[in-house]
Order: C-alpha cells, then sequence, then structure tokens
C-alpha cells in the first residue's frame, strides 16, 4: 500500500508541484476563522512539501533524465497517443527543475519570514493566498511543456504579483506601483498570446516541442519570436523596459520583493527555453542573442548607476536587481550568440552560459537576503529612507552582519558565491568580446560603492536617538536570513561542486534542443 | 583538485586558498600594525575622524552626501537617463513598442542579409 501510494506520488510528481501550492492557495482564506497563524503554517506547511517535491523531481532529472506528464491522460507519460501531442504536456529537464529549485527555496524563506514579518496587518489570508498563487505561476511557467499553458501561468503569476505589491493598499504609492505593474504585465502577455496565436495559426500546435520539430522559419514565425522576446525580457525588467521594476519591487512588502526577484527570474527562464528550445535552429537567432547580449549591458550599467543615488533603501535594491539581470543576460546571450558555432561554443559559449545560469542561482540568494535585511529595518525603523537612518549597527548587530555578507556576495567579493559566478562570466565574455568584460568588472564596482553607501547610511555613522529603542529582529525573521547567509557562504565556498550539480546539467538541458523535442515528438 | 576548487577556462578559482592568502595578509598587516607609535592622546585631535583636513560637522552625514563629486561629474549622464525614467505608464508601453518594432525590423532585415 505504501510502496503504492509513493509510486503514485511520482509518477504525478510534475503535476503535484503546480497543484499543491494552487489548491492551498484557495483553501488559505478558509482557515482565517482558526487564526492568523493558522494561515501562515498552512502556506508554509505546503511550500516545505513542493520544495521536497522539487528536490525529489530535480533527483530524478539527473538520474533518469527529462521528466514528462500528460495532464489528464489515464497514462500521464503517454504523451501523444496518436503521433500528435494532444494534451497539456509538463516536461522538466535539469533547466527546469534548477529553476523551480531557486524559485520555491526563496518563496518558502519570504513566507517563514512573513509569519513574523506581516502578522500585524489584517487580511494576511489573502496575502498568503496569493503567495501561493504566485508559486503556482513560477512552477508552472518553469515545468510547463507548452506555450498556451505558459501564457496562462503567467497571467497566474502576474495578476497574483500585482495583487501583492498592492498590499499596503492604504499607500498611494503601493497603488500606483500595482497598476504600473498591471499594466506592464498585460501588455506583455497580450503579446506573448498574440506570438502564439501567430504558431498556432501556422502550425495548429501548442506543444513547445512539437513546434520547435515543425518550425520552418517564415516571416511570422520571427514576428513571433521579436514578441516573445520583447514580452519576457520586459517581465524579467532589463533595460530599456525595466521603468516598473523599481516601483513594484520598492512599494512591495519585503519578503515579496524577494519573491519578485524569482518572478523575474521565471521570465528570464521562459526567454532563454524560447530562444534555445524554439527558436534555436533559427539562421538569424544571433540577432536575437545580440539584443539579449545589448540588454543585458545596458541592464548592468544603467541599473547600477541608477541605483547609486537612491535614497530609498529598497528601490536601491531594485535598481541593483536590474544591475544583476544583465550578467545573466550577458552570459546566456553570449552562449546563444555562438550557438552555431561549436568551436567558440566549447572554447567560451558554454562557460558564458554557465557563469549566467550560476549567476542566477546566486542573486535569487543574495537578493533575497538584501531585501528580507531591508525589511527587517523597516520593520524595527518604520523608514525605507537611507537618510533617516544610521548607527543601528549597535542596535541590529546580527542583521548587520547578515547584511554585510549579501552585500559582498552581490559586489562579486571573494569567497562569496556572487564571485564565483561573475568569474566565470568575466573569463568567458572576455574571450568573445572584452569591452563586455571590462563594462561587467565597472559595474561591479560601482556595485560595491553603492552598498558601502547603504551599509555607511544604515548601520554605521551616527547613531539617531530616536533609534536608541531599537532591537535585533525576531528569531523566527533572522531565520531565513541565516539559511541566505548560510547558502550563500557555502555555495562561495564549494562553487565546483554546485556547478557540477546544478548549473552544468542544466545548460546542457539548454543547450539540448534536440532532447528536449525528441521526449514528445 | 581539492572539494573547493572550481575550475575555470584558463585557471581555477579556490576560495580556501584565497582565504589561506587572506588570512596571511591580515596577520602581516596587524604585525606592522603593531610596529606603529601608541603614545597617542585620546580625546584630541589626533583620534579625530580625518575630514580632509577640516572640523568635521556635528550634523549627520546623510546618504544624499555620499559620492556627490561622482554625481557631479555625471550630472549630463544623469540630466540624460533620468529623462527616460519619467514614471509614466505611457512611456513604458511606449518603449515597448519601440523595441518590438526594433526586433522586427532586425529579424526580418537581418534575416534576408543572414539567408
Amino acid at each position: 500500500m505504501e510502496v503504492g501510494r509513493e509510486m503514485f506520488i511520482i509518477e504525478h510528481l510534475p503535476a503535484l508541484v503546480i497543484a499543491i501550492p494552487l489548491l492551498a492557495a484557495f483553501i488559505a482564506p478558509l482557515l482565517k476563522r482558526f487564526g492568523k497563524h493558522a494561515v501562515s503554517v498552512w502556506s508554509i506547511l505546503n511550500l516545505s512539501i513542493v520544495e521536497c517535491l522539487v528536490i525529489v523531481l530535480g533527483y530524478r532529472v539527473i538520474k533518469d533524465g527529462i521528466q514528462s506528464y500528460a495532464i489528464g491522460a489515464s497514462i500521464p507519460s503517454l504523451l501523444s497517443p496518436n503521433g500528435l501531442p494532444v494534451r497539456i504536456i509538463l516536461e522538466v529537464d535539469a533547466i527546469s527543475s534548477f529553476m523551480g529549485l531557486t524559485s520555491i527555496s526563496i518563496i518558502l524563506l519570504a513566507c517563514i519570514y512573513s509569519a513574523c514579518f506581516m502578522k500585524k496587518y489584517k487580511s494576511v489570508e489573502r496575502y498568503y493566498s496569493l503567495l501561493l498563487l504566485m508559486a503556482a505561476g513560477i512552477m508552472g511557467m518553469a515545468f510547463t511543456g507548452d506555450m498556451f499553458n505558459m501564457f496562462v501561468f503567467l497571467e497566474v503569476l502576474s495578476i497574483s504579483s500585482a495583487g501583492l505589491i498592492a498590499f499596503y493598499a492604504y499607500k498611494g504609492e503601493a497603488i500606483e506601483a500595482a497598476f504600473k505593474y498591471l499594466v506592464i504585465s498585460s501588455i506583455s502577455a497580450l503579446m506573448v498570446l498574440f506570438a502564439i496565436a501567430l504558431l498556432y495559426g501556422q502550425y495548429g500546435l501548442l506543444n513547445i516541442a512539437a513546434l520547435g520539430a515543425a518550425f520552418r522559419f517564415t516571416i511570422l514565425d520571427k514576428i513571433a519570436l521579436a514578441l516573445l522576446v520583447s514580452a519576457f525580457v520586459m517581465k524579467c525588467g532589463a533595460v530599456p523596459l525595466h521603468m516598473w521594476v523599481a516601483d513594484a519591487y520598492g512599494e512591495a512588502p519585503a519578503p515579496i520583493s524577494a519573491s519578485l526577484v524569482v518572478a523575474s527570474q521565471i521570465s528570464l527562464y521562459a526567454l532563454f527555453r524560447i530562444c534555445f528550445t524554439l527558436f534555436g535552429l533559427l539562421p538569424a537567432i544571433q540577432i536575437i542573442a545580440w539584443f539579449i547580449i545589448l540588454f543585458g549591458l545596458a541592464s548592468m550599467f544603467v541599473g547600477v548607476t541608477m541605483a547609486m543615488p537612491q535614497k530609498d533603501i529598497k528601490r536601491l535594491m531594485a535598481y541593483h536587481a536590474i544591475s544583476q539581470t544583465g550578467y545573466m543576460l550577458l552570459g546566456v546571450g553570449v552562449g546563444l550568440a555562438v550557438i552555431n558555432d561549436i568551436n567558440a561554443l566549447n572554447a567560451f559559449g558554454i562557460a558564458a552560459m554557465e557563469g549566467g545560469i550560476f549567476h542566477i542561482i546566486n542573486h535569487a540568494m543574495y537578493k533575497g537576503l538584501l531585501f528580507l535585511v531591508a525589511g527587517a529595518i523597516i520593520y524595527r525603523t518604520g523608514t525605507k529612507n537611507l537618510n533617516e537612518m544610521g548607527g543601528l549597527g549597535n542596535r541590529m548587530p546580527i542583521t548587520a552582519v547578515l547584511f554585510l555578507i549579501g552585500m559582498l556576495s552581490i559586489t562579486g567579493l571573494p569567497p562569496f558565491n556572487g564571485f564565483a559566478s561573475k568569474l566565470i562570466i568575466y573569463e568567458s565574455v572576455f574571450l568573445f568580446n572584452p569591452i563586455l568584460s571590462v563594462v561587467a568588472m565597472i559595474v561591479s564596482i560601482l556595485t560595491l560603492a553603492s552598498f558601502v553607501k547603504v551599509f555607511y547610511s544604515a548601520f554605521t555613522g551616527q547613531e539617531q536617538s530616536k533609534y536608541k529603542d531599537v532591537k535585533e529582529i525576531p528569531a523566527i525573521m533572522l531565520v531565513p536570513l541565516l539559511i541566505l547567509a548560510f547558502l550563500i557562504i557555502l555555495f562561495g565556498l564549494f562553487p565546483g561542486i554546485i556547478l557540477k550539480l546544478l548549473v552544468k546539467p542544466a545548460v546542457q538541458a539548454l543547450l539540448d534542443r534536440a532532447g528536449y523535442i525528441g521526449v514528445v515528438v | 583538485m581539492m572539494m573547493t576548487t572550481l575550475s575555470t577556462i584558463r585557471g581555477f578559482w579556490d576560495p580556501v586558498l584565497w582565504m589561506a592568502a587572506f588570512i596571511i595578509v591580515i596577520v602581516i598587516t596587524c604585525y606592522i600594525r603593531s610596529l606603529g607609535k601608541e603614545e597617542y592622546k585620546r580625546g584630541t585631535e589626533q583620534t579625530m575622524v580625518f575630514f580632509s583636513g577640516n572640523i568635521p560637522p556635528k550634523e549627520l552625514i546623510s546618504s544624499s552626501n555620499i559620492y556627490w563629486g561622482f554625481f557631479k561629474a555625471m550630472e549630463k549622464y544623469y540630466t540624460c537617463i533620468r529623462r527616460f525614467h519619467t514614471g509614466m505608464v505611457n512611456d513604458y508601453v511606449y518603449y515597448f513598442i519601440v523595441i518590438v518594432i526594433v526586433i522586427i525590423a532586425s529579424l526580418i532585415i537581418g534575416g534576408v542579409l543572414w539567408m
């Protein structure tokens, strides 16, 4: 009986990691009658289960290869009964499980942090419900093998994120930020839908793998590619389509800002999936690769230079999130640029992609940590304005040390994890084009300068008399921060192992277009 | 190769070796520092914060005052870049449409040339 249940769970793993947070989101509001804690415990419990399932799924992907699942089929592994994939198919390879693991880990830690951070607010059940929906949207986008399904989950993610950004509804700025995010998301989703319609009209297919095999590279395909790239570039917050990021990240509750980082990264994943798996054989894909590189370059530089003059700690960090997205775009963009040149791909293209993908998980951790530290400061002082802070290091020493770890990591200083991924990017991108690498290094120096300002303004300097009663944050809020700091140090000390276990399989999966298509077609 | 080693294209990175080197540098630095004079007087200008030869101000130096020289030098850049950050959602949509058109045009023109 036990073995049967275990087999059932393993067989339905790809569907369960989406279904559990989705169903839990609808149950969460009903639990309010048992108290606020019941809702937070319910959310943490469900996200922990999803985290475990994603780890098992990732293990199975590494051990047995791509995991696929036909939704609604009597035999879920039977994908194309008549030679055509007629059902919605979930397809989980190493890159999608990498993204799923990264995302769910950050959302789980944000949820634990929220248990204390959000307890003073009414309607927390709505908060947790939306957070669980957000998790379902991210998981769906990571694991789906179907274009229309990706659009649906993109919408689920966007609507839940907009609701969470507007959580502080009593503040006009939060409503404005949510409105901007909603407009941007609607337009992106509309463009994605239009691109899907163009593809469906030509091929009568929605499955990514089947579409990848059927492409004839018509002008309509190129228009669809342009629409998809533009939409996902805007959703991942790359310059010049980044304007919504500072507002959304800045006005959302701190744990939601940390979760929005992984929400943006899942759009980055969708962009990579489209470029490599769907349009990987398009002769003009190098044009898109150069666009991605230029978006990356602009994001790095504009992001960091816009961060430097910010006075609002969360807006400053939001601009840094844009800047760090630039590194990922640069690394993977270089890999895409040389995808048809096997010598260049082996010489530095794969390494550049590894740097970019490694930076995704590193960024999720240190930016997650930094946003949660910003939340801790706001929780205790009630202000986001750096001009009003000072000397908090005496009152909040653990938070100060945790901020320092996040700061050293984002600036790419050894021996933290940010250094390892940036080193790979610098070195490999240098072989592609030295100027790009030099810009990336300058951006790191400016990042350090910017965070030195934050550290000085918040934790050192003259102590403010109004903060003399400020204490360290509660233990429950410290736990996620300590876990993230531990992971940052761990990933920094063992970069080779992380690269071998998580990053290399993810990059190989992204490059193995035939393998992904072959599972379905 | 140790467990902590990361092989890169042109070499390797080992955080444990780096930390060992870092600790050695710290020890040497502390030793050199210990050779310095110790007969300074507390509470005098000898222990005051160095403020470019001026008396440090009593009021708080806020984050807005930091890197003012950098922002002054980059004034033209910031004037230009801030012009794009209007905060208006209409502009965001306008930028998006421009980017879509540029990518479509590049793909179609570039695609013809590529083929």
